[in-house]
């Protein structure tokens, strides 16, 4: 290789080439999961529909004093999916509570993966009193509930979406810092990584160099299914009025709906579509994810 | 089932997937079925085996103090109110004081001194007389004994000695001519000096949880179960004569949406502090009648006006532009009154103007048309303008710093109403320019904040008292920053017209001086008034033909200030108490097809209310509200 230094087969060349073939061939065995397909064409969906909607749906549509409709009115006419307490849209609401849906649950996620993954490294890297301090910090934040944690947060710390993402970030990376943690394990006791080391590779050139790019793929797959459980938590929080009450969103909207009376008016409207919104983009994810994982795991992959 | 016992990896995939689905499943359930809510709470109204004809209450705030000198929530003084008699109690027509336990009063020549006169052969439930030492031995409890102060100092704050001159005579003096000393004696429940006499020492920590629990009221504490439910048995001995019900039980539920499912599937009887929109549902639901009940209380927004506290301390970081009354006036301009009543009180209250409410027609606020600040953003704009308050760029408002002013507005996380105005204020006040950083929080950081001064606008609400009095001293220089100021405005002439109403003996001056008070308020603009709720309350009436309400003609059953509610409650095929005042017209007519459109209730049925109740807003008060149940 070292012979030939033309710019198509320079190493940097090389390993793109053998990147995109990677690629190729990670999309190929995706496309062959029929509900992962599905999960991701529904995300696309989901997503292009969060981020394109204040261009077609003003945001005056959730404006309580500019309201048209009727009070708790069944879907008809102009109203597909009726109207909430105060007259509004519940389809306009239920596109509208997407955008946060997806925000705090991709930055969530995010941020927990990271923690995770940095824990776990360090952890599996360093042995010794390192990884057993992290490791026992780890097991802290396993054993104690997160709902009830995050719930302690965004009560003490400052209303808003940061506080949620934080709230939701913080308490639920010990899992992924387990996984991580393992697959370093694995990956660390491989020749390459003991050649790296003898060619007076560094702590931070392994890591960065060699395992992380190991365990990336099973991060990026972590990652998928953590934003499914991230936006259960985060309705989960507006649900219990810890949200941020100046936006919309779905779990903010059943707690509107349940502290209206909307259960006993009998308005399932106004209940149902942000509820099968939650189940559809959660479900759209963790299909994602899992295909995603049966991919890039191959202790997974079936026999 | 064995396939869930997968092991291995996949076991451990199961296991992950498993509470997501689980959440996302309680998620949706929770949202499609209430009858998932209900199983929870069935068992608690089951836990205790009530006998003979049972009435079960709703209630969603925890009844945590039974001790009367204790309880200041609504709640907990409404179960006070049930356990023990007071000298003077406002009636169930239109809460003018009646007799109690004292039969009459009179006041001495120079006003300072009231001798009430003992009704005779009433007794304890325990069969002991009931007597003036009772009477003289609680007063001077709250009067003498820190531990005892917390529920009723306030009201005996002018009282300087109480005496039993004998058996069947109290005198009251008082340190100044004070007309309140009746309303103030309709809010002190009297305790069995032969009872309590050994638990003084402890009186802040007494529980007063040892069944059966002495009392004088017309029920007496039979069963607590710590924030699940409150027992109490009909008092054979009661001097109006013997409740028709046998056991009331006060079951707590989690929120009105779990008491109107209970109330329909018949697991409690009487529910209050519902929604509109719970209203409308159970008021066409067979079985049960629903009212809409003129209250006692009124909502608005507080404004830190800058006012400086008795010590001649400045208070809090209220935004310096709300110390002007220019400013405020704009603010209430620009806050439609109608549309709030409409949309979140789904029509079931009124606007407010000040302080009493209309149910007290003595001395509510009657404001003249031309003086009425109406819904109008262009003139807010206008006087904002006038005032100096700039347009900047993009047209925020400015303060006279130049700076874009925002103000931060409070609500409780537990009051779903409060949360819907705020959108509605929030819009409003934008198309001011001016910016609202609404928050919701707990109620007791509420409590904390609106107490330490650390708030632009917060809502608030009181329930008021049969006599003004009350409400109108919480608006006093002396009480600037503390948990009793409601407005926390301070003008040396409205508590000079205050000393002169306390010691007006002349009704219809008295009167003057109070509506005098009102407008001073009004025309300082000292809070942004929005509404006196109704009670929204529903009951089965395939059980209870009849409750007495407050005032009698189309008023409440629960949170009163009187026992007439639960005294009066009547079961099907039973005469109302011989006690009772009579029930307005709403009569049972027919039981089972939920009192739609007959005549009495239909009447009944105007107005307005409160989303998640009177008890929440006051019972996170805290402190306050204990001055919020006061009257």
């Amino acid at each position: 290789m070292t012979t030939n230094q033309s710019p198509r087969n320079s190493p940097r060349a090389v390993a793109w080439t053998r990147r995109r073939a990677a690629l190729g061939k990670v999309w190929r065995e995706f496309a062959a999961n029929k509900s992962g397909l599905f999960g991701l064409a529904a995300l696309v969906v989901i997503v292009l529909v969060a981020v394109t909607v204040p261009l077609w749906l003003d945001r005056e549509v959730l404006s309580v004093t500019r309201a048209t409709g009727e009070i708790l009115a069944p879907p008809a006419g102009d109203f597909w999916l009726g109207t909430d307490h105060a007259g509004r849209s519940v389809l306009a609401l239920t596109l509208w509570g997407a955008r946060i849906s997806l925000l705090v649950g991709i930055s969530a996620a995010i941020l927990s993966v990271a923690i995770g993954t940095i824990v776990g490294m360090l952890s599996a890297h360093f042995r010794g009193w390192t990884a057993a301090v992290l490791m026992r910090v780890t097991d802290f934040f396993l054993v104690l509930p997160a709902l009830v944690l995050a719930i302690v947060l965004s009560t003490m710390l400052e209303r808003g979406v940061g506080t949620i993402i934080l709230a939701i970030g913080v308490t639920s990376w010990p899992s992924t810092a387990r996984l991580v943690r393992a697959q370093t394990l694995t990956i660390e006791t491989r020749p390459y990584i003991e050649r790296a080391h003898a060619l007076g590779g560094g702590h931070m050139h392994v890591l960065s160099k060699h395992v992380l790019p190991a365990v990336l793929p099973l991060v990026l797959a972590n990652t998928t299914l953590a934003v499914g459980s991230a936006i259960i938590s985060e309705s989960t929080l507006a649900f219990l009025g810890l949200g941020d009450a100046s936006t919309v969103s779905w779990g903010g909207m059943l707690k509107s709906a349940l502290d209206t009376g909307a259960v006993t008016a009998g308005a399932w409207w106004y209940l149902l579509p942000p509820g099968f919104a939650i189940v559809l983009i959660v479900l759209a994810f963790t299909l994602c994810g899992r295909a995603l994982e049966t991919v890039l795991n191959p202790n997974l992959r079936e026999r | 089932m064995v396939r869930v016992v997968a092991t291995g990896k996949q076991g451990r995939k199961r296991s992950r997937r498993g509470p997501a689905i689980g959440v996302v499943a309680a998620a949706l359930g929770m949202a499609m079925l209430p009858a998932v809510a209900v199983p929870d709470v069935a068992p608690v109204a089951k836990a205790e085996q009530p006998q003979g004809k049972v009435l079960r209450v709703a209630v969603t705030q925890d009844i945590k103090k039974l001790n009367p000198f204790q309880g200041t929530s609504l709640v907990d003084t409404q179960v006070g109110r049930l356990m023990y008699e007071f000298l003077v109690i406002p009636n169930a027509t239109d809460s003018t004081p009646e007799g109690a336990l004292a039969e009459s009063w009179t006041p001495s020549q120079d006003g300072k001194t009231w001798t009430f006169k003992m009704r005779k052969g009433v007794q304890w439930s325990d069969g002991q007389p009931i007597t003036a030492k009772d009477v003289e031995f609680t007063y001077n409890q709250i009067m003498t004994n820190p531990g005892a102060k917390d529920a009723n100092e306030v009201a005996v704050a002018s009282f300087e000695s109480v005496k039993a001159t004998d058996p069947e005579t109290v005198e009251i003096r008082t340190k100044f001519v004070n007309v309140a000393v009746i309303g103030s004696v309709g809010e002190i429940p009297i305790v069995p000096e032969h009872v309590w006499r050994d638990k003084v020492a402890g009186i802040k920590d007494f529980k007063n949880e040892q069944t059966p629990v002495v009392g004088s009221g017309p029920y007496v504490l039979s069963g607590v179960e710590s924030g699940r439910s409150v027992t109490l048995k009909a008092n054979d001995k009661f001097w109006r004569g013997r409740p028709k019900v046998d056991t009331l039980q006060m079951v707590k539920y989690e929120n009105t949406e779990a008491a109107s499912q209970a109330l329909i599937k018949g697991d409690a009887d009487l529910v209050y502090n519902l929604t509109p929109a719970q209203y409308r549902t159970l008021e066409k639901t067979s079985g049960i009648k629903a009212s809409a009940g003129r209250n006692r209380r009124f909502t608005e927004i507080i404004m830190h006006t800058g006012a400086k506290k008795a010590d001649g301390s400045t208070w809090g970081t209220g935004n310096p532009v709300l110390a002007d009354v220019e400013f405020r006036k704009a603010l209430d301009h620009a806050v439609n009154r109608k549309t709030l009543i409409e949309k979140v009180f789904g029509g079931y209250a009124e606007e407010a103007t000040q302080l009493i409410p209309p149910v007290y027609p003595d001395w509510t606020f009657k404001l003249s048309d031309d003086k009425k600040r109406n819904f109008d953003i262009g003139k807010a704009n206008s006087i904002l303008d006038a005032a100096g308050y700039r347009k900047g760029d993009g047209g925020a408002r400015l303060d006279k710093q130049g700076k874009p002013i925002t103000l931060r507005l409070l609500s409780r996380n537990d009051r779903a109403e409060q949360a819907q105005m705020a959108e509605y204020v929030k819009e409003w006040f934008g198309q001011l320019g001016v910016t609202v950083d609404h928050k919701s929080i707990a109620s007791s950081q509420l409590n904390d904040d609106t107490t330490s001064g650390n708030f632009d606008l917060s809502f608030s609400g009181w329930s008021v008292g049969p006599d003004p009095d009350n409400m109108l001293g919480q608006q006093l220089c002396k009480l600037v920053g503390t948990e009793l100021g409601d407005t926390n405005i301070c003008n040396p002439e409205y508590d000079r017209l205050f000393a002169q109403q306390q010691a007006e003996l002349n009704k219809d001056k008295r009167k003057e001086t109070v509506q005098r008070m009102q407008q001073m308020l009004y025309d300082n603009v000292s809070a942004i008034m929005l509404s006196y709720d109704k009670l929204l309350e529903a009951y089965r009436s395939d059980r209870f033909t009849t409750f007495v309400t407050q005032p009698q003609n189309g008023g409440i059953i629960n949170n009163q200030s009187g026992y007439w509610g639960y005294y009066g409650a009547t079961p099907v095929g039973e005469t109302p108490p011989a006690g009772a005042p009579k029930a307005a017209e709403q009569t049972n007519s027919d039981s089972d097809s939920s009192g739609l459109g007959t005549g009495g209730w239909a009447a009944i049925i105007i107005g307005a209310v409160v989303v998640l109740g009177g008890l929440g807003l006051l019972g996170a008060r805290r402190k306050r509200v204990s001055a919020d149940d006061r009257e």
